[in-house]
Parts: C-alpha cells; structure tokens; sequence
C-alpha cells in the first residue's frame, strides 16, 4: 500500500494530476466566460475541459492502482535486472541451442530468431537506453 | 499479451486523426478565421478536434497502461496533441518501442505479460 501512493512512480502521478485538473478547470471557466460574452463556440469548449479534467484523474487512479513491480522505468529495471539474473543462471531463454533446429531454417527464419536472440539479451527497453 | 496489438492500432489511428486535425486547424482554420475573416473552418473542425483529442487521450492511456509505458513515455504521447507534426514523430515512436517489447516478450515467454511475475511474489 505504502509502495503504490508513495513510490517515486506515485509522486510523478500525483503531481501530473496537480497540475493537469486544475489547468483544465481554469481553461474550461476561461472558455465558460468567453460563451457568456457571446462566443457560440466557448459553450462546446466549456464542455471539454471538464472532460479533459476528469480523464485526468481517471489516468491517474488506473495508473496508481496498476501492479507497481512492473509499471514504469522501475518496473522496467526489475524486469531488465530479474532477466540478467535467469540467464546468469545458465538457462536458455532464446530460442537458440537445442530449440533451434538448423536444417529446418530458411535465411529468413534464422534472422528473425537471431533478432529474438539479440532482443532477449538486452531486455526491456524504454526509449532512454535505445 | 492482453490485446497491447489492437491497443496499438487503436492509438495509431486516433495518433494519425489528432495529427491531421490539428495540422487543419492550426495552419487552415485560423489564418482563415484572423487573416481573412472566414471563422467557419475553425469553428468546425476546433471542437471536433477536441472531442477526438479525448478519444486520443483514452487510447493513449489505455496503450500505456498494456504496454507499462514510464511516466515520461506517457507525457509525450499526451504533449503529441498540442504541438503540430509532433504527434506523428511520436506515434513513430511508440509504435517501435512497443512492438520491439512484443518481440522480446515472445521470445522470453513473456515476463512482462500481466499477470505473470518473475520475481515471485
């Protein structure tokens, strides 16, 4: 419970809510004001912004409530770390050795099980480590 | 893999229509509406961008959370709708990461699948 509010993770999310809700609320009573003076087209924005504020929040409680060992760049570490750890092991995750059956292999097959190969060693990637 | 496929091809269409709705609006409809007095594109395609911007904004949450996007994945999917041709680069992007997660996930049986959990516990 602790780790799911208080993660590093958590404190991302709360203070993306922070500052999304009330942007969109000052933006909608902006838009409200606007219609009031006659701006036909404010009354639909006015009707958005709400919606972008509550969608905010519902992104938030999804993501607070999503299984903290796996989400985001620390999920993905553990992930990266728990990986290395099998295969340090000496356990084949690839399908290479014994798996793999050379005769039955066109070229094209053997590349893609090379690239499943080479993936499998690097491990989950994010955007930061390609 | 819990559908991150038809997540995917759901944020990659709603990426391409915000895109293109934008790009409408910012560089059509209101040079049309300031420059030369001709509001009506604006005022269409505005709102309609909006309510189509929600939908971007469910499909792209909802990938993130299938594909365990980080926090600063997930904030420039959501900033790719207010910038012009950025939504493009950044649906680019995401389509790579995740299908190079799919390949890596089928290729270790998938630790990062839900429900499954490497360490244990």
């Amino acid at each position: 419970m602790r780790q799911r509010w208080l993660s590093k993770r958590a404190f991302g999310l709360h203070l993306a809510v922070v500052v999304w809700v009330p942007a969109c609320l000052l933006a909608g009573w902006w838009q409200v004001n606007r219609a009031f003076d006659g701006n036909g087209l404010s009354y639909l924005y006015s009707v958005e912004w709400p919606i972008f504020a509550l969608l905010g929040i519902w992104g938030w409680w999804v993501f607070i409530h999503t299984d903290s060992d796996h989400a985001g760049a620390a999920g993905q570490r553990q992930l990266k770390a728990a990986a290395a750890e099998h295969e340090s092991e000496g356990t084949e995750i690839a399908p290479t050795g014994s798996m793999r059956q050379p005769q039955d292999e066109d070229e094209e097959l053997a590349d893609y099980n090379d690239r499943l190969a080479a993936l499998a060693e690097r491990g989950p990637k994010t955007w930061r480590n390609t | 893999m819990s559908g991150i496929e038809g997540a995917l091809l759901r944020y990659r269409i709603m990426a391409y229509i915000v895109g293109v709705g934008l790009l409408i609006l910012v560089f059509i409809g209101v040079p049309l509406q300031y420059a030369a007095g001709v509001p009506i594109v604006a005022q269409v395609v505005g709102p309609i961008h909006g309510f189509l911007y929600i939908v971007y904004l469910l499909a792209a949450l909802d990938l993130a959370r299938r594909a365990r996007f980080t926090l600063l994945q997930m904030a420039a999917m959501i900033g790719a709708g207010f910038i012009p041709f950025v939504a493009f680069f950044i649906e680019h992007r995401v389509t790579i990461r995740v299908r190079d997660k799919l390949l890596a996930d089928e290729s270790t049986g998938g630790p990062s699948g839900v429900g499954s959990n490497p360490q244990g516990h």
